[in-house]
């Protein structure tokens, strides 16, 4: 049974299953079942399906979860998880290998700390447990051995675990030090190489004041963050290496990895302000306006397809509003007081998506998503509050009163009807709105945000007016909210968690910083682009994220208030993953920019999606990124486009180039990884390559290789 | 309990154990719960199931000599329980929400051809169970206590019946589309 045989079946058929697991059916109920299920073999199965899951819900809270009483084999993670690392039939045992060797020799991270990790030799058994073939188990034995004593070697406690080595791994520091001294004597102004980022500021109270240009403002956070250093008494990580920032700035810029001439490029430039003349031109790119658009998306109506959108208007308007790098409040502006169709104007989509349910979705959403402030509970009769809240929440709502949801058609040029779309529309009723209190009085408000009133006639429009009291001030929710977003989108951290949770309750971890970009946000006219230089061009920013004996307190996985001594591991998105991929391999070869690329991907991710009908309209992502899941994806047909020769791929190219081995190899390491393998690691993958390539028409070494690295966790996140 | 059947001794006296042995009380545990979901799919009802799965149980018990080691185990206690349905069948025919003698053979044939990805997607409902919103994944257990139903589960919480009946169909529901969504993402990996 697939999720499209499911949806070919009715409401109705699973309103009658629903009853008949409560006890609730009749027997015209029954009888009206009994056809569905003797007509429709898929109405059978999901029949059988359902009653099975209800059966299985029963008698594991009676007996026990998963019958642990009666079944204590296998627990089902187990043997999911087995499932995941059973690739398509064949070449199966080989990749176990292969993989087994990827996490021996390259493989560094572990998820659950968020943290650099040293390989974990618990994984090492998979290889030896599949493996047939006899010698390949002695050169895996071998490797890991290698492993193991180059993690020896590498975990002495005066410094951090240093998860890559490099051919310079002795030093810490890697060439971007060199760099910053260099710029010191001969006072380049570059802004990433500047004193301060070098130094720690003396006095913690000497506060730079910031004269607005990017420089300034890098100085105040800067200095505020190394504040909190000398406080906790925390020394912060060494530079990120060239190639850790440069793939970090390019997912999160443009979301995707760097293409591998770029990488050449960079990497073997000598400017001293290449970070920065890198990041312009990222800002540049048109992947950048694709990469936030695929942001707010998510952000605005979800991935799922569930609801009555127009996806494509919104991501036109998205789209045109990022390349201009339209001011943020005017966006969101936009947002609160669209009206028209949502094909005519793409803004509608985002209240269109969340007016179910007398606007409550919409409510909440609005204040999470552009306000940073989670109100939805106040609306509630559940939950313990203060009716002041709850009253704060329905004066908020009251001005989405108005809206209405209305129908227009299309027709075509001999003015017959095409299609419906959807539109926003005013109504002109004025008036309080009612609601109801947990003790079931009724009582009444009026449209009221952060304590100024509006007038509630019929001729006043709410959404515009709130539109104006959102985006205006000095230093509006708005402003703050979406530092705190991008801050979050950079460090993988805000400096409040959860970053769309702000309030009283909830004190950000830096304050001042956050209240002073807040305001230059504001001054800048809301300039998204400066914000991301802010923040990419910050000396934390520039920091790796691997962490050591003297930081590792910075850990907000543990509760811990971040400090941003080192940029915090995050895992890709799909997307991010998706696009990644496909430009590491050139699994498909249409240029990533065009609208087919965006549908295909919309559509391979919707195997992910599940939406929630609840009140804030939630909806999950099944796509983590965890081992197993991004197997789950790589065993799928799209990393059989990704491995295949067929002309144009990138191992089609790169094999067929006439380049020796070793740099082939070099460059596999760096179209995937953004880095060069270590000299062991050459070692081990030519040795992997001679295997199993027997001639150029046959190259299934070149394609376990690659498949290794992509399937590694270095690969899957960002760090 | 062999004595309740008089006439089986006389078969074979001398190889007839007293008590199940160690791997028949194992297959007979480990085929609890796959049983029981076998008859709920063709009475449909929890308590009427549990019911016909002791009458089963009962049966099996008092007949485990019967059973040829290194046969299937699922499909002879299968066959007691299918016996055992009719003869339920026909006790509670007055009185009862019935299904049609046809709906019933159709749905215990399918229940069969079915029966590996039925089992497949009982491993699959942990981790959907898992990834349940918090509040959700408590309802569901309220529901499922011992003893509960959707209408008391409303009586407890002090929401309208109909309400609770729609919150827990709609996790009902998510379940199901999780379980079935996983399983044709393992489906296309292997």
């Amino acid at each position: 049974m697939t999720p499209r045989d499911i949806a070919n079946l009715t409401p109705e058929f699973f309103e009658l299953l629903e009853a008949l697991c409560e006890d609730r059916l009749d027997q015209a109920d029954a009888q009206r079942l009994e056809q569905f299920v003797l007509r429709d073999a898929n109405a059978r199965r999901a029949y059988l399906a359902y009653l099975d899951l209800h059966g299985t819900l029963h008698w594991n809270t009676a007996f026990g979860t998963d019958g642990a009483n009666f079944e204590p084999a296998v627990s089902s993670r187990l043997a999911l998880d087995a499932d995941a690392v059973r690739p398509a039939a064949g070449r199966g045992q080989r990749r176990l290998i292969v993989l087994a060797v990827c996490v021996t020799v390259i493989a560094v991270f572990s998820f659950s700390a968020g943290r650099w990790f040293v390989p974990n030799n618990d994984q090492t058994p998979l290889a030896t447990h599949d493996e047939p073939r006899t010698t390949q188990s002695q050169d895996i034995n071998r490797v890991e051995l290698v492993a193991v004593t180059r993690n020896h070697e590498e975990r002495s406690p005066s410094r951090p675990v240093m998860l890559t080595d490099r051919p310079k791994s002795e030093n810490p520091m890697p060439e971007a030090t060199d760099d910053l001294r260099e710029s010191k004597v001969d006072g380049n102004t570059s802004i990433v190489a500047s004193d301060a980022s070098l130094q720690r500021p003396v006095g913690g109270n000497m506060v730079v004041k910031g004269d607005g240009s990017v420089q300034g403002i890098v100085a105040v956070i800067n200095e505020h963050l190394a504040a909190g250093w000398k406080v906790q008494g925390v020394e912060p990580s060494p530079l990120a290496d060239d190639a850790e920032w440069l793939r970090r700035v390019y997912l999160d810029v443009v979301g995707h990895i760097p293409p591998v001439d770029v990488a050449e490029k960079f990497l073997a430039d000598r400017d001293l302000r290449k970070r920065e003349k890198l990041l312009d031109t990222l800002l540049d790119d048109p992947a950048y306006v694709r990469n936030w658009t695929v942001v707010w998306t998510n952000l605005l109506i979800g991935r799922s397809d569930s609801r009555d959108v127009n996806r494509p208007a919104l991501q036109k308007y998205l789209r045109e509003s990022f390349a201009k790098n339209r001011p943020w409040n005017e966006m969101v502006g936009e947002f609160i007081s669209a009206e028209g169709s949502f094909d005519q104007n793409g803004a509608t989509n985002f209240l269109l998506a969340h007016l179910n349910n007398q606007a409550v979705p919409a409510t909440a959403i609005t204040a999470k998503i552009f306000l940073g402030r989670q109100i939805g509970c106040t609306q509630c009769h559940d939950h313990p509050f203060n009716d002041w809240k709850q009253d704060a929440f329905w004066s908020f709502n009251s001005f989405f009163q108005q809206t209405k949801v209305a129908r227009v058609d299309r027709s075509d040029d001999t003015g017959k009807m095409k299609s419906q779309a959807s539109a926003l529309e005013t109504k002109h009723v004025g008036g309080p709105t009612h609601f109801e209190t947990r003790r079931g009085l009724m009582q009444v408000t009026y449209p009221k945000f952060e304590g100024t009133s509006i007038s509630e006639d019929a001729d006043t429009n709410r959404r515009n007016e709130l539109a104006k009291l959102m985006t205006s001030g000095d230093k509006p929710l708005v402003s703050e909210s979406f530092v705190n977003r991008m801050w979050d989108h950079f460090f993988g951290c805000g400096f409040t968690r959860p970053v769309d949770d702000m309030g009283p309750h909830n004190p950000p971890s830096h304050p001042e910083l956050l209240d002073h970009l807040a305001r230059e946000f504001v001054a800048s006219g809301y300039d998204c682009k400066q914000l991301i230089r802010w923040i990419c061009l910050s000396d934390s920013y520039q920091r790796s994220s691997r962490f050591g004996k003297t930081n590792e307190q910075d850990n907000p996985e543990t509760g811990a208030s971040p400090l941003f001594s080192r940029v915090y591991v995050k895992g890709m998105t799909a997307e991010q993953l998706y696009d990644s991929l496909l430009l590491a391999t050139g699994a498909d070869k249409t240029p990533l920019a065009t609208g087919d690329h965006d549908r295909r991907r919309h559509e391979w991710l919707q195997q992910f999606v599940h939406a929630f009908q609840t009140d804030e309209n939630d909806e999950s992502i099944t796509f983590e990124s965890s081992i197993t899941q991004a197997l789950l994806m790589m065993n799928s047909e799209l990393t059989q486009q990704a491995l295949s020769m067929d002309r144009g791929t990138f191992l089609e190219k790169l094999i067929s180039s006439r380049d020796p081995e070793a740099d082939k190899i070099r460059r596999l390491c760096l179209a995937t990884l953004t880095r060069y393998p270590t000299p062991k690691e050459l070692q081990a993958l030519r040795r992997l390559v001679h295997e199993g390539t027997t001639s150029r028409s046959n190259p299934a070494g070149w394609q376990d290789a690659l498949w290794a690295y992509l399937n590694s966790s270095e690969f899957v996140l960002v760090h | 309990m062999t004595e309740s059947h008089p006439t089986e001794p006389a078969e074979d006296v001398g190889s007839l154990e007293q008590v199940p042995n160690a791997e028949f009380v194992q297959l007979f545990t480990k085929s609890q719960r796959r049983l029981f979901l076998f008859i709920l799919a063709q009475v449909s009802n929890l308590a009427d199931a549990e019911e016909i799965l002791q009458d089963t149980n009962v049966i099996i018990w008092s007949k485990f000599h019967q059973f040829q080691l290194g046969t299937s185990f699922f499909a002879w206690a299968g066959k007691i329980a299918t016996y055992e349905i009719l003869k339920y069948r026909e006790k509670k025919r007055v009185g009862r929400l019935q299904f049609s003698d046809e709906f019933i053979s159709r749905v215990a044939a399918e229940v069969i051809e079915l029966s590996d990805e039925l089992e497949q997607r009982r491993e699959a409902l942990s981790e959907c169970l898992r990834r349940l919103k918090v509040d959700d994944r408590e309802l569901i257990q309220a529901r499922y206590a011992p003893g509960e139903n959707g209408l008391k589960v409303a009586e407890h919480l002090g929401r309208p019946a109909n309400s609770v009946y729609q919150s827990i169909g709609r996790i009902r529901k998510v379940l199901f589309d999780c379980v079935t969504r996983r399983l044709t993402a393992t489906a296309r990996t292997t």
